[in-house]
């Protein structure tokens, strides 16, 4: 294993991370709810009465935070590659399979272990696995 | 819920997001590829967010709601089982292929990057695939995906203490069998107690129930005491109602299979006396046998002269499954009049109460579109004013024992109809 030290950034890294968990810890002990990006969005489709107002008002917030993460700091653009064949087969994956598990990277990654959920251990460990696999035959096999 | 917070938590976690660098792609690939050139920065993202979020989820865990007021929507589910496994496959594979995973996919659409909304597109349409799977009941293909649902959360019970008086006044509570995609009969266990209630130390009651059930006009049973029913007796005692001591009590009971429809039990005095009663209904299908298909309580319903103190309105109600429920909780007053109904409670309050706890409270709906919205969608009469102070709640409540109750806001009396709907 080669370290890329170049493009290592523990700092910025750290620090997103914290705000992540202050996002996580606003939206549980003000509304009760936990953050979870497949969640937010999969609660829409199909939308229920109850609540949906919520969710839109924190998706609109994700997608503004790029504009408004402009005047704070200078935030990389991000670099996808992948070809709109696999952005559409990526994305029917990342969907369909994010809430069969009833959670992603957000939900079970940083909430689910944060509360111990042994559920969580399982779905992240299995998709940190499926992540590490699918890239080394699609970069060093294939 | 305070309307600006969500958005702000939405702001914070892109900016998050932005900071460290997840938003990128090839930053989240280079995490990923363990055998290249290996780039371990998102394994600091995850431990501050986790950090962060644990002394949260600890200070979460010892109060009792959230600031607004909101119960905690923990999940319900405990088991790893195939489709947490599985999910999590297919989405490590997804994951895998292009480096982004649905928050920032979602973020990188501010970027406005036509890669990543292509990506979020697809990804709903994984959802709504994975949505129409789920709701389709009985196919062997999808059972995967309806493992957990099989049991949903659902009503399986109402109570309502009341005075029984005579004329309008006696108790009617009235409930609504059915569910999109149900058919045949349910089981179900009605009781009206009077003499049962004195050991509880409750003054007053009514000597002698009489039980009817009625199917609209059509009446489908009556009974003035069980008689030591063994049915009865075990029944109550599977799906856990209070036990009734003396067989030979004047307490009446029906044990009737209904099919989907509307019906209301009415308790009044036998001979025409009154006093306290307390009615019931309770889901009796036996337990590990309800699938998708059993017609189950969809609404509750009972009217009441809603007095001060220990007389105030106080319907009981239970979720039943493995999984949360929407409710609509309503509670008309005003609402009332055009009815023809006299002596309507002119300003209802509504408080929810799991236990001793309040979870939720509301005086005047005020028009809330949502209630509205809501209320139509289970097919409630409609509230014509938007400034009439009828109250109403709409919450998703974890399987469990509630009791909502319903008292002038100003500490007047009056006819009130509290209504509990299931929301689809």
């Amino acid at each position: 294993m080669t370290i890329d030290w170049a493009h290592f950034t523990p700092g910025s890294a750290l620090a997103g991370g914290i705000l992540i968990g202050l996002a996580a810890a606003w939206l549980i002990l003000e509304n009760g709810r936990i953050l979870g990006a497949s969640g937010l969005l999969g609660g829409l489709i199909p939308p229920r009465a109850s609540d949906w107002q919520w969710r839109v008002l924190a998706i609109l917030g994700l997608i503004v935070s790029p504009l408004v993460a402009r005047f704070l700091f200078a935030p990389a653009a991000p670099v996808i590659a992948a070809n709109a064949a696999t952005l559409i087969a990526g994305g029917l994956l990342v969907g369909f399979g994010t809430r069969l598990a009833n959670g992603c990277t957000s939900g079970h990654g940083v909430c689910g272990l944060a509360r111990f959920s042994p559920r969580s251990l399982a779905a992240t460990l299995t998709f940190m696995a499926a992540g590490f696999l699918t890239v080394f035959l699609v970069r060093h096999i294939l | 819920m305070n309307r600006a917070s969500p958005f702000l938590v939405g702001l914070l976690f892109g900016i998050g997001l932005c900071l460290a660098g997840m938003t990128d792609a090839s930053k989240v690939l280079a995490f990923l590829d363990l055998a290249g050139a290996w780039d371990p920065s998102l394994a600091f993202v995850m431990g501050g967010a986790i950090a962060v979020a644990f002394v949260a989820f600890r200070i979460a865990g010892r109060r009792a709601a959230s600031l607004s007021g909101e119960p905690f929507h923990y999940p319900t589910a405990k088991r790893v089982d195939a489709r947490l496994v599985g999910g999590s496959l297919l989405f490590g594979v997804g994951w895998g292929l292009v480096g982004l995973c649905p928050g920032p996919a979602i973020a990188d659409i501010g970027f406005l990057d036509g890669r990543a909304a292509l990506f979020v597109l697809a990804m709903a349409v994984g959802m709504a695939l994975y949505s129409g799977l789920a709701a389709v009941p009985s196919k062997p293909a999808a059972t995967v995906a309806i493992d957990n649902t099989a049991d949903i959360g659902r009503l399986v019970n109402i109570s309502c203490r009341a005075t029984v008086g005579t004329g309008a006044n006696i108790l009617i509570a009235g409930f609504v069998v059915g569910g999109a995609g149900t058919s045949g009969s349910e089981s179900l266990l009605i009781r009206g107690s009077g003499p049962a209630l004195v050991p509880f130390g409750v003054a007053g009651t009514l000597a002698d129930p009489q039980l009817k059930l009625f199917s609209g006009p059509n009446s489908l049973g009556t009974n003035d005491g069980w008689a030591g029913n063994s049915q009865v007796a075990s029944t109550a005692a599977s799906v856990g109602a209070f036990a009734w001591a003396s067989p030979t009590s004047h307490d009446a009971a029906l044990l009737q299979p209904l099919a989907a429809g509307a019906y209301t039990a009415q308790i009044a005095g036998e001979s025409g006396d009154t006093g306290v009663s307390l009615a019931e209904v309770y889901d009796a299908t036996p337990a590990g046998t309800y699938t998708a298909t059993t017609p189950r309580i969809v609404n509750i319903s009972a009217r009441v002269q809603v007095g001060t103190g220990a007389n105030i309105l106080i319907a009981g109600f239970a979720i039943g499954g493995s999984t949360s429920r929407t409710v609509l909780i309503r509670a008309s007053g005003p609402a009332l009049v055009p009815f023809g109904v006299g002596g309507t409670l002119p300003d209802p309050e509504l408080q929810l109460y799991s236990g001793s706890t309040v979870l939720e409270s509301n005086t005047g709906w005020a028009g809330n579109s949502e209630v509205s919205a809501a209320a139509s969608a289970v097919g409630a009469f409609g509230w014509s004013s938007s400034t009439s102070n009828d109250s109403a709640i709409l919450v998703t409540l974890p399987p469990g024992a509630y009791t909502a109750q319903v008292s002038g806001a100003s500490g007047d009396t009056g006819v009130a109809l509290v209504e509990i709907y299931e929301m689809p």
